[in-house]
């Protein structure tokens, strides 16, 4: 046993039986204000619901409210919560294979390429597989539209990077590091003053989190980038999940997957929101040139080679990201 | 299992019984805790026991708590309040009242290096308190004034209970929880002394001034004002270090905590019996408060399961005159709580039911955090419980009766209300520092 | 009898205050740590990857220890409106009575303390920063201080026994 007390699950029936409708609690790693609890938890429930054709209702919790947002993971172990809205940044404490989904900037530069390496290239197939050793079913990836670099100062190669403090990440800072910048670590609520005050001059961190926390009003620069730092996951209790009849199970990953692209075009809408708040407080968006991209790329991929021994558990998602940016960059080139 | 209200009341008024009978705090919180889950949960709910002591302990922003403790326990015994309070001496004593103002002068900026109260009450009981009486001031005022001056502490920034509060809403940020402190810690300090003036203009008797041939001279004076040097470089350290963006809020505790021993080296008064009754005294008071933030923390998991926010927000909606009865509700139960219990335990209890129905009125989360503390401040003082009524009765001799504290401590009590009520009614002055920082 | 519970009391007593004495020394490997992490980023451009996950160390033990210590000297802040103005005896039968209170919080919060430190060493759960903190020593620290904390309340409940018996205070090992 994982250590949880699994009573509040139903009696594990197998597929066909018939099955008494059941609640899932399930937590959000983000609160009101944050997409998390604004778009993508609501989506889920619908799709839950409407996949198990009622069997199971879905209780959405903020943070904090059962667990805190780094025990979402451990909860959804022990069966505290039957699902939860996570972030890799959390679950790697548990599960190395996590690491993996944080990539470095400018891996990806469109949602449909970052589709392709997580359903057709089998990073997802791995991450399913990796969890479900800890006892976790990683229900699918969680878009939250572009991540996005953003400072006080202008980022058009890495060179600008260097001497700078940038607030990380735990898996941020090796790579930030390697880019010649200082980390620090504070928490997410404090990020705004810390730009005002200068205490840190840049952070990676999603397009609609800038907008929801105003950070506009305190950067002059922001770089959007696909899939850079922490997107978001759906993960479920493995006995909730097995639970369930088992050609019902095969419709809910389905049913997750297909979410992915009307999840990134909700966030696109925030998105757009997002950027007009940056033009109303001459907040520079600006593109990094494609030859500085390929530097980031290079970095990157040379990191993640010295990742796949720090963090052996990765290693396959990692060879499945690289592969599928060799493909990719030999396909442009 | 969806809770009632006559239910949460219930666990509330059994929960109050347990706490009254003189069960400590964190087990009276973590009792009520189990007995819930048991009711209104099942079973898988007691792992929040151990999330719940898990999540505090690697809290990272409850690192600054022992930083800023250490800070207040070294800063008692360097002797720095001695030199502030002969320097105030020096300029102040010819002043009807002189000595009065000159201990909230000294508690102010006592509270704008440490994060709580204790230090400054108990320091300024020792040095002021005697002094004073030498003089002829009012015994109610003299005590007064250390009892309120002490709590300044936790409005003027760094302050613990800002930390704790913080900790309950993603939308507050700590440190300009601090600076939103700032304005409305000078504004009780100018009321204080106010007081003190008008007091004394109307009965001269009441805070002589010493006569003139006693005054000390000009190079006397001149010469005591180094006092203010160590002062400076600690608030430096702490406040300076936050607002230049040299440190988090969490690591500029740990700035403070670190000048305090070196300035305490500097001044030959750190000695390894000094440094040890200090690192234990704090190991005591950090051991207690973690453990109370823990069964806080599992008591709150229970209460978000059985649905009491979403409960009290209806009922909060609900009500009549819509926000400002709300608002005016929680500060009356905060009140009666403060009488009864200690800063923690008001926080810990009220701030994670409070704050989320703070948001859900559009209520500025910072301004109401702001007016959260300054009540607080109250707690401090009113009797049967209050942190520095104890402090106080600890230091005095023992022939002053409790009581004789508690009635010292009504005028200022009803100053700091005046204060809320300030605030209240013009938020600008919490929300203009903070809005201003670049 | 008197003799086994005495020396119980003794050797639980001295447990919770040696083992306070030596943890409060983290107290200033934080001090250290946090100081170290500034001037190292803020002048040499080189901020540390340990200090953050050496201060959350630190406040794990000192809040595995400092309960059993804080216990120990009487620190766990009570509301005391009716218990103050009762007579030595009559606290004593109050704090046995609430005992079973605490008996209860303890053991749930000792049994899920354990059970939690055996799953984060079965599937080696550490700390998500690049230092990898094996998560399972901390929640073994834990464990350890929740029991000590549950042991110093059996000691501090034999001490009301003897209060109630001999309506006399317990000589204490350690005062305030
Ligand atoms: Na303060
Ligand atoms: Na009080």
């Amino acid at each position: 046993g994982c250590g949880g007390n699994d009573a509040s699950d139903p009696g594990a029936t197998s597929s066909g039986e018939t099955m008494e409708p059941v609640v899932w609690k399930i937590e959000s790693a983000y609160g009101t204000g944050d997409q998390c609890m604004d778009i993508q938890m609501p989506m889920l429930k619908k799709v839950i619901e409407e996949t198990t054709g009622g069997l199971v209702t879905v209780e959405m919790y903020e943070p904090d409210s059962i667990c805190t947002a780094a025990d979402i993971p451990m909860a959804v172990i022990n069966g505290t919560l039957q699902g939860g809205l996570s972030s890799p940044n959390d679950t790697c404490a548990i599960v190395d294979a996590a690491y993996s989904e944080t990539t470095p900037p400018f891996f990806f530069t469109s949602k449909e390429q970052q589709y392709d390496c997580l359903y057709n290239a089998g990073w997802v197939d791995f991450l399913r597989e990796a969890y479900y050793e800890k006892g976790i079913i990683y229900g699918g990836f969680a878009p939250q539209g572009d991540q996005a670099f953003l400072s006080t100062f202008s980022m058009m190669s890495i060179d600008d990077m260097n001497g700078h403090v940038l607030r990380a990440l735990a898996s941020q800072a090796d790579f930030l590091t390697s880019c010649g910048a200082s980390t620090v670590t504070m928490s997410g609520s404090d990020i705004y003053m810390g730009f005002q005050l200068g205490t840190i001059e840049g952070t990676l961190f999603g397009m609609c989190d800038m907008y929801g926390m105003g950070w506009y009003e305190v950067i002059s620069h922001c770089v959007p980038c696909v899939n850079a730092g922490s997107p978001c996951n759906f993960i479920f209790n493995k006995a909730a999940w097995e639970a369930l009849p088992e050609d019902m199970q095969a419709d809910l990953y389905e049913a997750i997957q297909n979410m992915y692209f009307d999840l990134y075009a909700e966030s696109e809408k925030l998105q757009q929101v997002a950027l007009d708040a940056c033009a109303e407080h001459n907040v520079v968006v600006q593109d990094v040139p494609q030859e500085e991209v390929a530097r980031f790329v290079e970095v990157g991929m040379e990191l993640m080679e010295t990742w796949k021994e720090k963090y052996p558990g990765a290693a396959k998602g990692f060879d499945i990201i690289l592969d599928w940016e060799k493909e990719n960059l030999a396909a442009n080139s | 299992m969806e809770a009632s209200l006559g239910a949460v009341l219930v666990l509330m008024l059994v929960m109050m019984i347990v706490m009254t009978s003189g069960l400590p705090v964190p087990f009276a919180l973590g009792g009520t805790a189990i007995l819930a889950v048991l009711v209104f949960w099942d079973p898988s709910g007691f792992i929040s026991v151990s999330n719940g002591v898990w999540s505090t302990f690697i809290g990272d922003s409850y690192v600054a708590i022992p930083m800023f403790l250490l800070m207040a326990n070294i800063l008692e015994r360097t002797g720095i309040a001695d030199d502030l309070y002969e320097m105030m001496y020096n300029w102040m004593s010819g002043i009807r009242g002189g000595l009065a103002m000159a201990t909230v002068v000294i508690c102010a900026i006592f509270g704008a290096m440490c994060g709580g109260s204790g230090a400054a009450t108990v320091t300024m009981g020792l040095i002021a308190l005697p002094s004073m009486k030498k003089r002829g001031y009012d015994e109610k005022i003299a005590m007064g004034v250390i009892l309120a001056g002490g709590v300044l502490g936790i409005i003027i920034p760094p302050s613990i209970p800002m930390v704790i509060l913080s900790q309950y809403s993603r939308s507050i940020s700590v440190g300009k929880l601090f600076f939103a402190g700032v304005i409305p810690g000078i504004l009780c300090a100018i009321i204080y002394c106010i007081y003190i003036g008008v007091r004394c203009a109307i009965n001269p008797n009441l805070c002589p001034a010493i006569p003139k041939e006693e005054r000390p001279s000009w190079n006397e004076k001149v010469k005591s004002l180094s006092a203010v040097i160590a002062p400076a470089i600690l608030i430096v350290a702490v406040l300076g270090s936050i607002y230049m963006g040299l440190a988090t809020p969490v690591e500029a505790a740990g700035l403070g905590a670190g000048c305090s021993i070196i300035i305490a080296l500097l001044r030959r008064k750190l000695t390894i019996k000094i440094l040890n009754e200090s690192l234990a005294k704090t190991l005591k008071l950090i051991g207690m408060i973690l453990w109370i933030l823990a069964a806080a923390a599992m008591l709150n998991t229970v209460l978000n399961v059985m649905g009491v926010n979403k409960l009290l927000q209806d009922a909060a909606m609900a009500l009549p005159g819509g926000a400002n009865t709300v608002m005016i509700l929680m500060m009356l139960l905060n009140f009666v709580l403060g009488c009864l219990m200690d800063d923690y335990a008001v926080i810990t209890l009220t701030a994670p039911i409070y704050l989320p129905l703070i948001e859900a009125l559009g209520i500025d989360p910072l301004w109401f955090s702001l007016i959260f503390m300054l009540n607080l401040q109250m707690a401090y003082l009113t009797p049967p419980y209050g942190f520095n009524l104890f402090f106080l009765k600890s230091i005095v001799p023992k022939d002053v009766p409790v009581t004789r504290i508690y009635k010292a401590a009504i005028p200022f009590i009803a100053l700091q209300l005046v204060a809320l009520l300030i605030c209240w009614n013009f938020p600008t002055l919490i929300t203009w520092l903070p809005s201003k920082l670049i | 009898m008197d003799k086994i519970s005495k020396s119980f009391v003794n050797s639980v007593d001295r447990l919770s205050h040696l083992i306070g004495e030596i943890g409060k020394w983290f107290l200033m490997v934080m001090v250290f740590s946090l100081m170290f992490e500034v001037i190292a980023r803020y002048f040499f451009k080189a901020p540390t990857i340990w200090a953050a996950d050496v201060c959350e160390q630190c406040m794990i033990l000192l809040g595995s220890i400092g309960g059993a210590y804080s216990y120990l000297y009487d620190q766990f802040v009570r509301i005391d409106l009716l218990y103050e103005k009762l007579s030595l005896r009559r606290r004593a039968i109050l704090d046995i009575c609430t005992f079973v209170i605490f008996a209860i919080f303890m053991y749930m919060v000792v049994t899920t303390n354990f059970e939690a430190m055996f799953t984060a060493y079965e599937i080696n759960i550490t700390s998500p920063t690049i230092m990898r903190i094996p998560y399972g020593y901390g929640r073994t620290a834990v464990a350890i201080g929740s029991v000590l904390l549950a042991l110093q309340g059996i000691s501090i409940l034999i001490k009301n026994i003897h209060v109630l018996r001999y309506n006399e205070p317990y000589p204490q090992l350690y005062h305030n």
